[in-house]
């Protein structure tokens, strides 16, 4: 018996066969087990590549990741500015635990005067000073372990008081920072989860400065870890694996690298 | 080439898109937004497709379109913007994925509960992701474009500028080579 190609079987898989062609596929697979076994295979294939390639973050991240777009540009740049001034000596990773910043709106002038710029002057200056507070939970020392207390009540409460502009990536940065204080009150590994999904989401707007991309990675690792000590699963090993991965390639100082690898070892067991 | 008659829900309409790609080329960057929020989705969508990593997918898209903001201006006249838009990300994975050899597989392309899937499930998955790499790009593209978009033969065609017959091989081609990696047989010539 000649048997079906793959060309035809995948032809016929995507419904993209000429209608008679159709037809012959369909009496050959009825009268042949070896061709309806691979079908069926690739059927579920098929299914297994739906599920491993095809996601879908939502309109709120793909608005966040447009913001960052035109931030690539420097119109948000020049709105909010989140890097720390040239004169500022402290090295990298112990920045975060300096407390607040100078106003990252004064670096320059706002492009256009009146009232509303004061106004989201004003709302951006607040939620800077909430996301360096959320930051120096995960800088303010070494990564903690899933036992221990991670003692970030109060910046996470902190953020949740800001006001932001809405659509700016700060809100993005806000939101997970209220997803990672949920997720300290609940103790649960979904909501973990959710709290690691936002700071993914949170990551492309604070590429700009080493340091704040590397207290995001700290967060989501950190987020990662414990959904998986909660509850471990392959998934949440393959994922907490992946963030710490992320963590240790801008680790800021070798005794974060080190509590990190520490965290990478319990992740092998 | 144009987009093709039988879906359109992924291309910009071709009268506005050419009028954006003239206003960007110009420096108008509100129209070079514009051009963004259409494809975004989709090419979001594509580079989690090729990388199967959230970080890595929004590091391809970023990188995307900031080459094309940059590169706008050497846009044929005539050509459209997404099959150009979709080259760009196709190089960038590549050099991606250069980056990413010998990593582990990570399986973290959906929400995972304990209970949700049984564990032969798992190493399915896991199968299909260790063999997903040995894929040429191109193959990696047309696959991702039928499962991800659901896409036709025709317009994957036209999406990555090359025959429906091409897309016909690809695709066969990519699947014989999963199958074979799952146990299948032997994988297709090259």
């Amino acid at each position: 018996m000649i048997h079906l190609t793959l060309q035809q079987i995948s032809s016929y898989i995507d419904a993209e066969l000429p209608e008679a062609s159709v037809e012959l596929v369909r009496l050959h697979l009825s009268a042949c087990a070896e061709c309806t076994e691979r079908f069926a295979r690739m059927e579920e294939q098929e299914a297994i590549l739906a599920r491993v390639l095809t996601i879908d973050p939502g309109p709120e991240f793909f608005e966040g990741l447009l913001d960052d777009l035109s931030g690539r540009k420097g119109d948000f740049r020049k709105r909010a500015k989140r890097k720390p001034p040239a004169a500022d000596p402290a090295p990298r990773g112990e920045r975060a635990s300096q407390g607040p910043r100078p106003d990252p709106a004064a670096d320059g002038p706002p492009r256009r005067g009146g009232s509303i710029w004061i106004a989201v002057a004003l709302a951006l200056i607040a939620a800077s000073l909430a996301v360096i507070a959320v930051r120096r939970a995960p800088h303010a020392s070494a990564p903690r372990t899933p036992d221990g207390s991670p003692g970030a009540g109060a910046p996470f409460a902190a953020a949740r008081g800001a006001t932001a502009e809405r659509g700016d990536p700060l809100t993005v940065l806000e939101s997970a920072a209220h997803m990672s204080s949920d997720a300290e009150r609940s103790g649960t590994a979904p909501a973990f989860d959710a709290a690691a999904e936002a700071w993914t989401r949170a990551l492309p707007s604070l590429r700009d400065d080493p340091a704040e991309e590397a207290a995001g990675r700290a967060e989501l690792m950190e987020a990662r870890y414990r959904a998986w000590a909660l509850e471990p699963s392959p998934a949440r090993r393959a994922a907490a694996t992946g963030a710490v991965r992320g963590y240790l390639v801008v680790a800021p100082s070798d005794a974060q690298r080190d509590s990190a690898w520490a965290w990478l070892a319990r992740l092998k067991r | 080439m144009s987009a093709p008659k039988s879906h359109t829900r992924i291309w910009m309409d071709e009268g506005v898109e050419v009028e954006r790609v003239r206003a960007a080329q110009r420096g108008d960057d509100a129209a070079f937004r514009e051009l963004a929020r259409h494809h975004l989705r989709h090419v979001y969508r594509l580079a989690f497709a090729l990388t199967r990593d959230r970080d890595d997918a929004t590091e391809l898209t970023a990188e995307t379109f900031e080459r094309a903001r940059a590169g706008i201006k050497g846009l044929p006249p005539g050509k459209r913007f997404f099959p150009w838009l979709l080259r760009i990300t196709r190089n960038l994975s590549v050099t991606l994925a250069r980056r990413r050899a010998g990593e582990p597989v990570l399986v973290n392309a959906r929400a995972w509960k304990p209970g949700d899937a049984a564990p032969e499930d798992v190493e399915a998955e896991l199968r299909v992701l260790r063999a997903l790499p040995e894929l040429r790009p191109d193959e990696q593209m047309a696959l991702a474009l039928r499962v991800v978009e659901r896409l036709s033969y025709e317009e994957i065609a036209a999406l990555l500028d090359h025959t429906v017959a091409v897309t016909i091989a690809r695709l066969s081609s990519a699947r014989g080579l999963l199958l074979a990696r799952d146990g299948g047989g032997e994988a297709p010539e090259p």
